[in-house]
């Protein structure tokens, strides 16, 4: 029962509110860094809206994308890791192995989407931040790359609980903290392999893009154009 | 006429005492300002020790690097470092090849400076690690964590590159070190005899030594070039190999090994210019050597740029707005200050320099030099820093700013890397002595009568003559020597000596003729390639058995891999004649050895010594005879108790 998990965003539904963040940071244990910091580019976000600007000054209008790890089939953050800290899982998601990584930053290089972290310095937690970590994920420390992982920690879970019930994955059975915080129903998660999900049905959207297509990474991340974009607004 | 005064220039004109005494003095003599240079230099280092250890306790944070500039100053000087050590083996391999004699005093200084640069410059992408303390995961070892490198990495490839690299830099330094080691060993006292007896493995200087040492360096010469021209091809792929705006380019294999050849030259003649004037070395490092390695140079400024013209040029004539942000940045941006300075450093200021033979002088080409290393820096922090600055996605855009730490580790290993090579100085003659008398053989003496020869030296005492287990002349020239070795083979079966019992020792190679005999066969020239096949037949077999054991997929890419199990294999191929050279080397010249052998320390003294080991005791006083008759200036008997 392999899977291809795959994500699609709708860019016409996100508000740009960034509960994604929110409750990324809160499923994943992403440490906070402070401002001073944040303010040198040590913020981690393993999903972040970029905001862009349309129009002129006053007519502007504001779009937003959430970013994360485009988890691409062809990943150029993979092969250049000396110690397969960054690999391929069976799933096909771009897993990070945090105990194989000496920190030699070459992934986050190599990745055309910025989509990896550092931890710069140990992790810290603003209070009572520390009052809520998640026991399913595992404390980066200082010297490693992290990044979305899908919320591999939710996809195990439901994998052995149906091996324990015998039976397949139901779709929409979970899905990562992102997806499923989003108060817009702008991302949906699904089985790319299950042509019949609803991921497989918006991927092949006459709106269905993928961020850089020009790099060849293909990515498991699908966005949906706005169709303000394509001037019908 | 001119080609002659040319020659001239060129010839060292000093007599071998001289020499000795010259390059010896260093080794021998510590000033106060050498303490004081080392005390300034380690002062200098420290910091950049103590800012590592911060480092490393507190965490990356402490250094500027950021998002997404994940690489800044470290690998900037790790390119730069190892762009640096290309000065010695290519330089000395390439003159050695072609046999240019005027490379004699400088090939040393070449090969020290590319092995203490190899070493500085490999310790940056460790200190530039997350965990550091983690980097031996690189080396390829089973190990309890089930896994192994993956092979497909250029960062894997740095390490068998670089591992390579060092190994090779390493024998073709020390292996022409051994005799002058023994000149060393054979002057020293007290706990310096102990050290250089060990360091000198036992050296004699006989036919089959010295012509097994002659044949290890050309083979060397042969093996190095090609590992050389590879490590900064791959030190360059850690850049080409990431679609990175204005890093994802095919120039960049050739563009970073002329630029390396070009900042290695331009080191090597600051280090030289340095060494003739502590060391006193003016007879040796001439003006003509600094003129030829200055035409050396223009022409590597001259390719430096065409290449810099090249990349350039493509990257704005293909106008792709992702790398147009990195090529504008740099151009007219924030680094458009430092690119013009690199400018005026590598070509604007050195090729006036060098191009005009009026200022091609010592103090011209040490000028150009100095722009040119400064200029080579700039160079490598403008591929490193500018294009992750400007990556595909403007949000992502950033800037970097080092912190002290950095700085004051780059600092460190800069002084690091000097207090390295100041202490080679001090441990080792940094001129090759014998290789230095080589280029001019001194000239053939006439004849002379037997009579002439001044017969001081040891009382032979023939009661004692039962526990001889050698008699031997030392002799001031090798025509007297090759007339003794010619009179005992013609008379061998009289004088009841084996052939093989004839032995020489001498502070130089000698000329083929008349000395050696059976000592020119030997199979090392096909062991190396032989040699060579098995280590690259031991690279497949590691990259693939490794890879298929654990198959772990990256990046799309087949388990094992073509391209990148192709590197691996090459590095080990060249890893095999290396190594095989290094082990034939010693196994025939049948070094180490540290046993009570037949020796007398005049031999590096300039002596020719001719012995007949395990005289048959009836002949010793006739072969006694015959040595002072042939010309020998002392006759010794030597025995083994």
């Amino acid at each position: 029962m392999a899977h291809r998990w795959g994500m699609v965003i709708d860019l016409d539904r996100c508000t740009g509110c960034e509960t994604c963040v929110a409750a990324c940071h809160a499923e994943n244990n992403i440490a906070t860094v402070g401002a001073e910091q944040a303010a040198r580019g040590r913020a981690m976000h393993w999903i972040h809206v970029e905001r862009y600007w349309d129009g002129e000054f006053p007519n502007v209008r504001a779009r937003f994308q959430p970013v994360l790890c485009q988890q691409c089939d062809a990943a150029p953050c993979e092969p250049v890791c000396p110690t397969y800290a960054s690999y391929h899982n069976p799933d096909g998601l771009n897993a990070q192995v945090y105990n194989r990584c000496i920190g030699t930053r070459y992934c986050a290089n190599a990745c055309p989407y910025t989509a990896r972290y550092f931890n710069w310095s140990n992790p810290v937690w603003d209070k009572p931040l520390n009052l809520q970590l998640n026991p399913d994920v595992s404390i980066r420390e200082a010297g490693v790359m992290e990044k979305c992982t899908f919320c591999s920690q939710r996809i195990l879970a439901a994998e052995i609980q149906a091996k324990a019930e015998n039976r397949e994955i139901n779709e929409g059975e979970f899905s990562p903290a992102c997806v499923k915080s989003c108060p817009t129903t702008a991302m949906v998660f699904g089985n790319l392999d299950n042509p019949t999900s609803q991921v497989s049905r918006l991927v092949r959207s006459i709106r269905a893009t993928t961020l850089l297509s020009d790099v060849g990474t293909l990515p498991k991340v699908t966005y949906l154009e706005r169709e303000s974009s394509h001037g019908n607004e | 006429m001119a080609t002659n005064s040319v020659v001239q220039a060129n010839v060292i004109d000093l007599k071998p005492e001289q020499i000795r005494h010259d390059l010896l003095r260093p080794v021998f003599h510590t000033s106060r300002r050498y303490y004081a240079l080392v005390f300034f230099l380690v002062a200098f280092g420290l910091p950049g020790i103590f800012a590592y250890m911060y480092q490393m306790s507190r965490g990356m944070s402490v250094a500027g690097i950021t998002r997404p500039v994940f690489w800044g100053f470290y690998i900037t000087n790790f390119v730069f470092w190892i762009g640096i050590s290309h000065a010695g083996t290519l330089i000395s391999a390439i003159l050695r090849l072609v046999n240019a004699t005027w490379r004699r005093p400088v090939t040393r200084c070449a090969e020290a400076i590319t092995v203490f640069a190899l070493a500085i410059g490999a310790q940056y992408p460790i200190i530039h690690l997350g965990r550091s303390w983690l980097f031996f995961w690189l080396v390829p070892y089973p190990s309890e964590r089930g896994i192994w490198p993956n092979f497909r990495s250029p960062l894997v490839w740095d390490f068998f590159a670089i591992s390579t690299y060092l190994t090779g830099s390493v024998t073709f330094l020390l292996l022409p070190i051994i005799p002058d080691w023994a000149m060393v060993r054979d002057r020293a006292t007290g706990l310096r005899t102990r050290i250089y007896t060990v360091l000198a493995l036992g050296w004699r200087g006989t036919p089959r030594e010295w012509h097994r040492l002659e044949m290890a360096m050309r083979i060397m010469a042969v093996v190095i070039l090609p590992v050389a021209v590879s490590v900064h091809t791959i030190v360059s792929w850690d850049f080409a190999m990431a679609p990175v705006p204005m890093w994802h380019s095919t120039v960049f294999g050739p563009y970073f090994v002329a630029g390396a050849i070009f900042s290695g030259i331009a080191a090597l003649i600051v280090a030289m210019a340095l060494l003739r004037k502590l060391l006193h070395l003016e007879e040796y490092l001439k003006p003509s050597h600094f003129d030829n390695l200055g035409k050396l140079l223009l022409v590597m400024s001259l390719l430096w740029l065409y290449f810099i013209f090249a990349e350039r040029l493509t990257v704005w004539y293909g106008n792709q707005p992702s790398e147009m942000a990195a090529f504008l940045s740099i151009q007219r941006g924030r680094f458009a200050v430092l690119f013009w300075t690199m400018i005026f450093c590598n070509f604007l200021i050195p090729f006036p320099i060098l191009a005009i033979k009026k200022l091609r002088t010592i103090a011209g080409t040490v000028i150009a030099s100095s722009t040119i290393v400064v200029g080579m820096w700039l160079e490598r922090f403008l591929i490193v820093v500018p294009p992750l600055e400007h990556k595909n996605l403007p949000y992502d855009w950033g800037s970097y700013r080092p912190t002290w730490v950095e700085i004051t580790i780059t600092v460190g290993t800069l002084t690091g890397m000097i207090l390295l090579y100041v202490l080679f100085a001090k441990f080792v003659p940094i001129i090759s002595i014998w290789e230095l008398k080589g280029g001019q053989h001194a000239r053939p003496l006439p004849d002379q009568p037997q009579a002439a020869v001044s017969r001081a030296g040891v009382r032979l005492n023939s009661t004692l003559s039962s526990s001889i287990n050698a008699i031997y002349g030392l002799f001031p020239d090798s025509n007297s020597a090759r007339r003794a070795v010619a009179a005992f083979r013609a008379e061998s079966s009289r004088l009841r000596i084996k052939p093989q019992a004839i032995v020489i020792m001498s502070s130089e190679p000698l000329e083929e003729e008349g000395f050696g005999w059976k000592e020119q066969r030997t199979p090392m020239p096909w062991l190396a390639p032989l040699g060579a096949l098995l280590g690259g037949a031991g690279g497949y077999a590691l990259a693939a058995f490794t890879q298929r054991t654990y198959p772990l997929p990256t990046g799309n890419m087949p388990i094992v891999a073509m391209w990148p199990t192709g590197i691996i294999m090459y590095e080990l191929t060249m890893f095999g004649a290396i190594f095989t050279t290094i082990v034939t080397f010693l196994i025939s010249a049948r070094l180490p050895n540290y046993g009570k052998r037949l020796y007398d320390r005049e031999v590096t003294n300039g002596k020719i010594l001719v012995g007949v080991a395990d005289p048959d005791r009836d002949c010793s006083g006739e072969i006694e005879q015959r040595l002072q008759r042939e010309g020998a200036e002392q006759v010794k008997e030597f025995s083994n108790d």
